[in-house]
């Protein structure tokens, strides 16, 4: 497996930097940041790089607050057969029960909707292939606040709406870089701790001279390492030549994993700020809307836990064993 | 000498087969045998078949396999809890710690014996006084002519009753501040004033022991490395033991049958799966370390920390299944008597989190 974290790493975080004070004034409303974002070819994977670029890139930004469309666009840029076409772009993509229900009154709740211009409908289910595709996508309802980077929006009969397969490829990369949001939100919220923690005195001392919170630092590190590990095996899972199913497998456990690392250490990072890190006005809490937002999109983490559950089940302890978790052994090049 | 595949797919295959041509027809599932069961036939058979020191030069009967492929061998053996203790501090711990830091003499007189498998190494880190806090140990080594002569007291020493051989952390300078003046002693465990008494378990099973040295004379050549230079080996030879897979699979034998017999609901092997996914992924990562020369404390520390969690979560689980697969009761009470201990041996969770509290954040 070779390491997903690319030669761009320092390149995405310089300009995640530039655009966020250092993830001191993080931003998810990317209205006037997207043209500066087309500009440098950053919302096409193929004019990004590798997959693998595009998974560290949305994890670098979100480590500063930068919580874009680069999540879905790209990938569902290449579902619709347009992968290097600039003009499709931004598109979002919101999640419903059933996609066969879809229709021109259908209520959905969009991401980046002021954003985007094009929306793809899928299933919430994770093996369901069948999507819907909205072009003229104009958000109709009202926003939903400044809290979370999703709105309330209303299809009409203005739209056009076609049917579109997401397979199950797509499906895997899109869980692959909401873990990737996760894991970097999650990441810029401890960094902020971690500056808290030694800046801020109580007792008479920094607060990370405390044993107890140098604890909860720790277990915040160990988690993070953790949900690296399976977002770094889903992504060369993704150039390994796995089949579909497998690659969506390790996508799911990706997504797991981030979830539960990214809820368990956005906790952490409140603790250890205290008050202040409930305020509005202090950038911790963009970090925390981010997960809250995402950490059950495009599916609940209780859905994928039962996927991969009954996945177990359904193969036996062998396929546990030689499938379900077993590690990428091979040098792998993630397109 | 056995030829190894070199593929790692073919490799695995090869130790499974290996692995089951050796278990006996009548072998019942256990949990932590690495920890627990002895059974030296068993080893020889996996040494004859190549399986023992294959990151090992070939000159001390090694295969220079990478650690990555050592991985491979090791998570088949306790996937299958094969009784592989004999042989496993041996292979995982004394054998790259002679590797590192011993004298040629030390290498050609101890290593080939290992990779046979005519060895039994037991670890004398642990002292009354000194449980967690390793560099409190109190065991002297006094220079005598021609060696040492060691005074102490060693606890919690797995099969030292089975042992041929000891590793033993002394202190040999102690006028020198806590983590200086230490050296690591190879000792023979037949050799006058060693004296061992057995300490049992929770389970009621004998593998932990006490260990007295009184008067026991090791000659310089039985030296690990350099004189006082104890602590900064040790912390290296900890990352080999804390990294490996052990960590997260002592009690993996006792999920696959719960899966098998599909005792567990899929919600919670949901949570389980994405775990163990990540843990093997993690150990790679510490594999590779290795072949690149590191010592990844750091990484193994949190190896280590969450492969306890982990195991925590397999014996849960496996108390909500037991009403409904009666006949694992009694693997399972034997697991919940050993899960306390998850977080203890191997270096105290406490430690552990503060090797890794140390480290810098994410910038």
């Amino acid at each position: 497996m070779t390491d997903p974290s690319t030669e761009f790493e320092a390149e995405f975080t310089q300009l995640a930097d530039s655009l966020t004070d250092r993830g001191r004034a993080p931003r998810t409303d990317l209205v006037d940041l997207w043209p500066q974002f087309v500009e440098m070819d950053l919302p096409l994977v193929a004019h990004v790089g590798s997959f693998a670029d595009l998974v560290t890139l949305v994890r670098v930004f979100a480590s500063r607050g930068l919580i874009s469309p680069l999540v879905v666009s790209p990938i569902l840029a290449s579902a619709l057969g347009a992968g290097d076409d600039p003009q499709v772009v931004p598109l979002t993509a919101a999640f419903v029960g059933d996609v066969r229900d879809v229709d021109a009154k259908t209520r959905v709740r969009v991401p980046w909707a002021a954003t985007a211009s094009r929306l793809v409908v899928a299933g919430r289910d994770p093996v369901e292939t069948r999507a819907r595709y909205v072009e003229g996508f104009r958000p109709s309802g009202p926003s939903g606040g400044s809290a979370l980077p999703f709105a309330e929006c209303c299809l009409t009969d203005g739209h056009e709406i076609t049917d579109l397969v997401l397979d199950a490829s797509h499906r895997a990369q899109l869980e692959i870089t909401v873990a990737a949001l996760l894991l970097g939100a999650v990441t810029g919220a401890v960094r902020l701790t971690e500056e808290h923690t030694r800046t801020r005195e109580q007792f008479g001392a920094p607060l990370a001279r405390l044993p107890g919170v140098r604890r909860q630092l720790g277990e915040a590190r160990v988690d993070l390492a953790h949900g690296r590990a399976a977002l770094d095996r889903a992504v060369a899972t993704v150039g390994s030549g796995a089949d579909d199913e497998r690659v969506l497998d390790a996508a799911l456990v990706a997504a797991v994993v981030a979830s539960e690392v990214a809820t368990r250490t956005a906790m952490v990072a409140h603790q250890l700020h205290g008050a202040v890190g409930t305020t509005q006005e202090y950038a911790l809490g963009a970090y925390t809307r981010a997960v809250w937002a995402f950490r059950d999109w495009p599916t609940s983490a209780a859905a994928r836990r039962r996927h991969l559950g009954e996945r177990a089940l359904h193969g036996g302890a062998n396929a546990v064993w030689d499938t379900l978790t077993a590690p990428v052994t091979r040098a792998t090049s993630a397109r | 000498m056995a030829q190894l595949p070199a593929d790692p797919d073919d490799l695995r295959r090869y130790a499974r087969d290996v692995i089951a041509a050796g278990l006996p027809a009548d072998h019942v599932v256990r949990i932590d045998s690495w920890s627990r069961h002895v059974d030296l036939p068993f080893s020889r058979h996996l040494a004859d078949a190549g399986l023992i020191g294959i990151t090992w030069p070939r000159r001390y009967g090694g295969a220079e396999r990478s650690h990555l492929d050592r991985l491979v061998v090791t998570e088949e053996l306790l996937r299958s809890g094969a009784p592989v203790a004999g042989h496993w501090m041996g292979d995982r711990q004394i054998g790259p710690a002679v590797l590192r830091y011993g004298s040629d003499e030390l290498k050609e007189e101890i290593l080939p014996p290992i990779v046979r498998s005519e060895t039994v190494f037991c670890l004398g880190m642990s002292e009354p006084e000194a449980g967690s806090d390793l560099a409190a140990v109190r065991t002297r080594a006094k220079r005598v002519d021609g060696g040492w002569r060691l005074d102490g007291h060693k606890i919690w020493t797995s099969h030292a009753h089975h042992a041929t051989h000891a590793y033993v952390l002394a202190r040999t300078d102690p006028d020198a501040p806590k983590h200086f003046g230490l050296t690591e002693f190879l000792v023979d465990m037949d050799a006058d004033g060693v004296e061992v008494s057995p300490i049992i378990d929770l389970t009621g099973g004998h593998h932990f022991n006490e260990v007295r040295f009184d008067g026991v004379v090791v000659p310089d050549r039985r030296v690990l490395g350099t004189v006082d230079n104890g602590w900064t080996q040790v912390v290296d030879q900890l990352s080999f033991e804390r990294g490996g897979p052990e960590r997260y699979l002592s009690t993996l034998p006792l999920l696959d049958l719960l899966v098998d017999r599909r005792a567990i609901e899929p919600d919670v092997l949901g949570e389980l799966v994405p775990d163990l996914a990540a843990l093997r992924s993690s150990a790679c990562e510490v594999a590779r370390a290795l072949d690149r020369g590191v010592a990844p404390v750091t990484a193994s520390a949190s190896l280590k920390l969450l492969g306890n969690r982990f195991e925590r979560r397999v014996v849960e689980s496996a108390r909500s299944a037991v009403h409904d697969v009666g006949d694992l009761g009694e693997l399972v009470a034997t697991a919940a008597l050993i899960a306390p201990a998850f977080s203890i041996r191997g270096g105290a969770a406490d430690v552990l989190m503060s090797i890794v509290a140390k480290q810098e954040g994410p910038r």
